[in-house]
């Protein structure tokens, strides 16, 4: 049954392949596999203790493992998914076995493979035994990482869309944490080598990815005990996840099968929004930033990674230079995240056709939708943050750019969203086309700061308190500007081109 | 429930009276022509069924007549406003409700709020939209998904918030299609009187489907359509001639009679 379960995956995979960019999967293969060269000339690289280097491999077997099962998770609900066989007469067990050892063929296994190489390469240096030891501790760790990842994948599994959503979500949040401590890899290496943040280290290597690390070091100074406890620790976490797989599968394919679940009754707050047109369009597009994974998800990214790329200088270098643009860092991938609105609202969009002269109201609404969301965490975090960090002179600086960003953001979103409208893939996730066009918005949206900087830099230029104050008027004056004209234009091409873009959308979706 | 009840003459050709005229629309998809120049009236106050087989060019017929699908030729009139000109279009939309097929409604919406949206959207009443909504979601049966949002609805309840999407700001003309497709028997018989006492106080409504026997229940007047064109257009009795519709659809698109599978003989 493994050969026939790897056959079809190969042939899910060819066709799928057959239909993305070639150019951008060799540049992805490309990059994961320079991570994993990398990872192993990190086992090679000389470090100041042993505890050092340990910690440093925990960090990277952590973000390979958790890489890896949020990769599964997010992708391996399109390839061999279980309701795939929930109608074939096959023993559950049996299947259950078969997909754990499709899991360990898994193409994602041996990048994984590769990048544990880096632990063998560091115990060469520390004699026979430990290196042996170093074998089975990334044995052990593979093994772990390919039936967690195999798990997740069919956790993440069909029921109710609420339950699936949050699934994608809690996957999605937990790879930009991953993500965000790659990005910050070489800040925290240096921090992990001057023993600099204790608790980091603890972490480390208290969670079972720093076992393996753990076991080397024990090897190196003849610590029999930990080495034993390490590598049984890792083989029976292993079997238990083994253990559990069956069950989950079970699950996850009755699940399939079970209506979808309908809850207690509730109509339409409308609370405190206008009983308008725009009042509509802007409650329903709250919804959908609070209910649409991949929007909520964008908006959680924008919250995390602006809060971490600017605390985590204090927490690696005690400096919190950074620390008052958490907010406006933020505001400026909130506002990325809204470059593609009718895109993922799909063919949705023929309702705004059908209803005479609405273009305004949408435009409109999902402009303040956007603002209400993003504007109060961002301007609660940059008061509280700059309060926080004591750099008094960077008020004029928040004060002035984020009215701009915001103001910016709220203008280009409906605007941009008209522009190249990439509609969601098949699974309703976003298409590497989208990810193009988020990284495009990014840097636009940081361009409608230029007005107050420009102010702030000539006040820094010719020693003029004054003129420094004055950038907050103009960044406010910006900001307003921008969504008031971007949203007009986005207005009027809005009703000169919404058939064109219905088509579109609906050609995407057939 | 019958056929030739109520059922007023086509008033083809005259426009003022017309619910819905369609001129000369026509659309190709490269090199393939789905709607060939089709002209057809559907008089006020009757029950029209548009059948054909797959691929006949109902859907996009049905798209261009209600100013969903940019004709490459041609124009459609609701109560003899224009659906493609500036003018008209604002009054033609306030006049049409539609069902389109293929096109999605905001996934993550619970039923309540999607009617509660469209009728704000539409600049209705609060109070009407509230009152209609709730009347709505009670008479379709939808009222106990409660909290399900759309994305969880099966096809019928699907079709069933489409259909109330389509009445709620109390159109003149109803466009629907497929708009019994999945829908369970007990509410197909709720869908069928809705659309009765729409017709009774007034309405016009245009159904595409490819069930015939649907046809000779709920229709009054009835298009065939094959291949971008209308073979034939007229009331129930003259289309079917004296035969059933399934006899007389077939011998208009010209289908081959059915063959059984060759292994189950032996």
């Amino acid at each position: 049954m493994v050969r026939i379960l790897i056959g079809l995956r190969r042939t899910i995979l060819r066709n799928q392949l057959a239909r993305s960019n070639p150019a951008m999967l060799l540049v992805g293969a490309g990059l994961v596999l320079l991570s994993a060269a990398g990872t192993i000339w990190l086992g090679l690289a000389a470090y100041p203790s042993q505890a050092a280097a340990t910690d440093v491999l925990a960090l990277v077997f952590l973000l390979w493992v958790g890489g890896r099962v949020a990769q599964t998770a997010l992708a391996g609900d399109a390839v061999l998914r279980p309701e795939l066989f929930s109608l074939l007469p096959l023993d559950r067990r049996r299947l259950a076995r078969s997909l754990l050892a499709v899991g360990l063929l898994d193409p994602a296994g041996a990048f994984t493979a590769i990048a544990f190489a880096a632990l063998i390469a560091r115990a060469a240096g520390l004699g026979a035994t430990a290196t042996a030891v170093a074998v089975a501790a990334v044995v052990l760790s593979l093994l772990l990482s390919s039936v967690l990842s195999t798990i997740a994948g069919a956790v993440l599994g069909p029921g109710s869309r609420r339950g699936h959503d949050v699934g994608t979500i809690v996957i999605a949040v937990a790879l930009s944490v991953v993500a965000v401590a790659a990005t910050l890899l070489p800040a925290l290496d240096t921090a992990l080598r001057r023993g600099s943040v204790p608790w980091l280290a603890d972490v480390l290597t208290w969670l079972p990815t720093g076992w393996g690390p753990v076991a080397v070091q024990a090897a190196a100074r003849g610590d029999w005990l930990a080495v034993v406890g390490s590598l049984a620790g890792l083989a029976v976490l292993t079997a238990a996840a083994a253990q559990w797989w069956p069950s989950v599968l079970s699950r996850r394919m009755d699940a399939a099968a079970r209506p979808a679940h309908a809850g207690g009754a509730r109509t339409g707050r409308w609370s405190a929004l206008p009983r308008t047109p725009t009042g509509a369009v802007t409650a329903k597009e709250i919804r959908m930033w609070v209910r649409d994974p991949t929007r909520l998800t964008c908006l959680l990214i924008a919250l995390i990674v602006g809060a971490a790329a600017c605390a985590i200088p204090r927490l690696t270098s005690g400096t919190y230079l950074l620390l008052p643009y958490a907010g406006i860092l933020s505001a400026i991938i909130a506002g990325a995240c809204a470059c593609n609105l009718y895109g993922s609202d799909g063919t949705s969009l023929w309702l705004t056709v059908m209803a005479p002269d609405s273009s305004r109201a949408d435009i409109r609404g999902r402009q303040a939708a956007w603002l209400i969301v993003v504007a109060p965490y961002t301007v609660a975090v940059t008061i509280a943050f700059t309060a926080l960090s004591g750099e008094h002179a960077a008020w004029p600086w928040v004060l002035a750019v984020l009215p701009a960003v915001l103001g910016g953001a709220a203008g280009l979103a409906p605007f941009s969203s008209l522009i190249s409208v990439q509609p969601p893939d098949e699974t309703g996730g976003p298409t590497p086309a989208y990810s193009l066009k988020v990284h495009i918005a990014l840097v636009v949206v940081t361009l409608t700061a230029l007005v107050p900087v420009a102010v702030l830099v000539a006040a820094r230029a010719w020693h003029e308190a004054w003129l420094t104050w004055g950038a907050v008027p103009a960044g406010l004056a910006t900001g307003a500007a921008l969504t008031a004209c971007l949203g007009g234009l986005a207005v009027s091409r809005l009703q000169s081109r919404q058939v064109r873009l219905l088509r579109v959308l609906a050609d995407a979706e057939r | 429930m019958t056929a030739a009840r109520r059922a007023p003459d086509p008033v083809v050709g005259e426009q003022g009276a017309a619910a819905l005229r369609i001129s000369g629309l026509a659309k190709s998809f490269g090199d393939t022509a789905a709607v060939s120049d089709v002209e057809l009236t559907v008089g006020s106050g009757s029950f029209l069924g548009l059948v054909g087989p797959n691929g006949a060019g109902k859907t996009t017929l049905l798209s261009m007549a209600i100013g969903l699908l940019r004709p490459d030729r041609g124009t459609a009139f609701v109560l003899g406003r224009d659906v493609w000109s500036k003018e008209g279009s604002v009054t033609a939309k306030q006049l049409i409700g539609a069902l389109p097929d293929g096109l999605a409604l905001p996934q993550r919406l619970t039923g309540a709020e999607l009617l509660t949206y469209l009728g704000l959207l539409r600049g209705m009443p609060e109070g009407v939209v509230r009152d209609r909504t709730a009347e709505l979601l009670d008479v379709l049966d939808l009222a106990h998904a409660g909290r399900t949002l759309i994305a969880d609805y099966s096809t019928g309840m699907r079709k069933k918030i489409g259909l109330a999407s389509a009445l709620l700001h109390g159109p003149r003309v109803l466009v629907l299609d497929e708009p019994f497709e999945a829908v369970d028997p007990v509410s197909a018989a709720v869908v069928r009187a809705i659309l009765d006492g729409f017709i009774a106080a007034g309405g016009t409504v245009v159904m595409s489907t490819h069930v015939m026997a649907l046809v000779e229940q709920v229709c009054d007047h009835v298009a065939v359509m094959a291949r971008g064109r209308i073979l034939r257009t007229g009331t129930l009795s003259a289309v079917r001639g004296g035969q059933s519709l399934e006899a007389a659809f077939a011998e208009l698109v010209g289908a081959a009679p059915p063959r059984g599978l060759s292994w189950f003989a032996s």
